[in-house]
């Protein structure tokens, strides 16, 4: 007799890892945060057509209960240790996206004299979504995309040394 | 203001300022046709006062306020003004020396001035004597140089951030 049959309808087995993990997939909270035109694509997104709401992704307007940050937009050198300092206010673990090119590499401003030459040079990121602006449609398979490297990862396992 | 041609203007200025160095150039070559007034720096501002307070021209509409960097010797002041009552625009341009570029503040004169002159100080690096706040505007406060200036170097490096990308091709 298999054991599953003996236990009532409402229990399920699984491992912890992949339970937590589908828990934080699914409830991934971004900041509230933009910086220039991606920033409209970014609301384009949480609004009712692309609607990132059905993937658990909601905005917090703060960085202390926020798991995701979307760096949407150019960074200048007089932002960037303030994008800094929101991501240092995250808790961990802490995602970021980086949404468009100038925050990929600076894009069309990279050769202007204010301009970061990509939010990676400050901050780790998961994933770049390419575009200038992305369509929200891109900006949701980027969210789509960072969930499955979220659904991958492994905190109970202690690594085999 | 449509008998009022480049001659009277010049004249009118020339009698209440004798000592200013006024000039009314024709149209440039590249074509654009905005009256343009031409005073020495040390004058500039006292004849703004005219210009605006005079009922024949009364300039009270400061449009734009800007500065051309033109090496290797000198900085352009040029602002734009508009009447109301008479429908005209004056371009006022200032030649200043490019090594030591001082300029009377023309915030006293027209209060719009003030954020469009710290935004010169700030890129350009011209200093409007007289003004009563010229901080940068723009750039971070600590920043160096200024950034308009046609021989500025993008620096690598901004508080210990690398701020360079290797090109592809």
């Amino acid at each position: 007799m298999n054991l599953k049959d003996t236990l009532p309808p409402n229990v399920v087995f699984t491992n912890a890892d992949a339970l937590i993990n589908w828990g934080r997939t699914n409830s991934l909270w971004y900041l509230l945060f933009g910086l220039a035109c991606c920033a409209i694509e970014l609301m384009q997104a949480g609004g009712p057509r692309a609607d990132l709401d059905r993937f658990g992704a909601v905005f917090r307007a703060t960085p202390r209960q926020s798991d995701l940050l979307i760096v949407a937009g150019t960074v200048t050198l007089k932002m960037a240790e303030r994008v800094r300092l929101l991501y240092d206010q995250m808790a961990e673990p802490k995602y970021v996206i980086s949404m468009g090119s100038c925050s990929n590499c600076g894009g069309l401003f990279d050769l202007s004299y204010s301009t970061l030459a990509g939010i990676d040079k400050l901050l780790p990121v998961d994933v770049y979504v390419p575009g200038c602006p992305p369509r929200p449609e891109a900006l949701t398979e980027g969210l789509l995309v960072l969930q499955e490297k979220i659904r991958r990862e492994r905190y109970l396992v202690r690594k085999a040394a | 203001m449509d008998d009022f041609g480049n001659d009277a203007l010049l004249t009118l200025l020339s009698e209440r300022h004798p000592t200013a160095t006024l000039t009314v150039p024709g149209p440039r070559p590249t074509g654009h046709q905005d009256r343009t007034l031409e005073v020495d720096a040390p004058h500039l501002r006292e004849v703004c006062v005219t210009l605006r307070d005079e009922p024949r021209l009364s300039y009270d509409y400061l449009m734009s306020l800007t500065a051309v960097d033109r090496p290797p010797d000198s900085i352009e002041v040029v602002a734009h003004v508009f009447s109301y009552s008479h429908r005209s625009m004056l371009a006022i341009r200032t030649n200043l020396p490019r090594n030591a570029p001082k300029v009377p503040s023309l915030s006293p004169v027209w209060p719009a001035a003030g954020w469009h002159e710290r935004e010169q100080f700030d890129l350009v690096g011209v200093l409007f004597e007289g003004h009563p706040d010229l901080r940068r505007i723009m750039m971070p406060d600590d920043w160096e140089g200024h950034p308009l200036r046609k021989d500025y170097v993008k620096p690598d490096r901004y508080h210990g951030i690398d701020n360079t990308r290797p090109k592809n091709g």
